[in-house]
């Protein structure tokens, strides 16, 4: 055997070699294999891709369920929405919202909302209301984990008839 | 010399199957992106939709006479187009038209929803 041949088989081994591992990270990398009750079942996975749809639920969700102390049992979408009409900004934690003569300070808001959520999301999150006067933390989780990657997804749930008054939820993952 | 041709046209068939491979991989997966992506908008079109019927709905429940002249349109989540029309109301009911436009996709959802004022 000549050394060219000889070269070439090795170089076309190497090669082989080379796509063989790369082929296998490749297919590692995009299939999940898992085995449920000795059922082998093999998904196509696409990283890098979803949009927080997820947190739009959440939001819509939390809304919808009641908001109650001694005096008041309304749904938080309702207290949102008067809190919009009132044209309350948050801006201050003891700002008030007026309900049937009583009246809630946001951060009495902020905290019944914080419960709700925490049901639902286990990253940290940030839950602002905005307003033309400005933004204002009303409700966030201090979650101790800290990612070296992370992605921010946020949503935004607009009230009606006043557009300009919203909340706006940020949810930070690992990335 | 004939051996090293051989070997020669071996690394070339296996460069042209591996790009075949790769091809064919990439293009899959950009296939499976854009199924995802699709059925995203189009959820978070859905959603946007929710959660502007339950915007008026509570508007209604507080303040039931805001909801007779309703025309805005503002931006949702992930480009969504919201519009929101009050249609006519009589005889105690308002017919209101909400609509959402996903401009990535190219979805339009439209309903109508009859409220009590």
């Amino acid at each position: 055997m000549k050394g060219v041949t000889l070269l070439a088989m090795l170089l076309a081994l190497l090669f082989l070699i080379g796509v063989t591992f790369i082929t296998a990270g490749i297919i590692i990398y995009m299939y999940q294999i898992s085995e449920i009750g000795g059922k082998k079942e093999i998904t196509l996975t696409v990283h890098g891709i979803n949009l927080p749809t997820l947190y739009q639920n959440v939001i819509n969700l939390v809304l919808e369920t009641n908001y109650t102390d001694e005096n008041i049992n309304i749904k938080f979408s309702e207290l949102f929405t008067i809190a919009s009409l009132q044209k309350v900004n948050c801006s201050n934690e003891n700002n008030k919202i007026k309900i049937n003569n009583k009246e809630i300070t946001c951060e009495e808001i902020g905290k019944k909302l914080l419960n709700e959520i925490n049901n639902w999301i286990k990253s940290k999150y940030i839950l602002t209301w905005e307003s033309p006067g400005g933004a204002i933390i009303i409700a966030e989780n201090n979650p101790s984990q800290i990612f070296m990657k992370y992605k921010i997804y946020n949503v935004k749930y607009v009230f009606i008839p006043n557009i300009d008054y919203k909340l706006i939820l940020y949810v930070i993952e690992p990335g | 010399m004939k051996g090293a041709i051989l070997q020669v046209s071996s690394i070339i068939f296996m460069i042209v199957a591996t790009i075949t491979i790769f091809i064919l991989i990439s293009q899959t997966a950009s296939e499976e992106k854009n199924i995802i992506l699709r059925n995203d908008y189009a959820y978070s079109a859905r959603n946007d939709f929710e959660i502007a019927k339950n915007s008026i709905i509570a508007l209604s429940k507080v303040d039931s006479t805001k909801i007779k002249n309703l025309n805005l349109f503002y931006e949702g989540n992930d480009e969504n187009k919201i519009t929101i029309t009050t249609e006519k109301c009589e005889n105690n009911k308002c017919n209101i038209l909400i609509s959402v436009y996903q401009p990535i996709i190219q979805l339009n959802l439209t309903q109508r929803i009859t409220l009590n004022i």
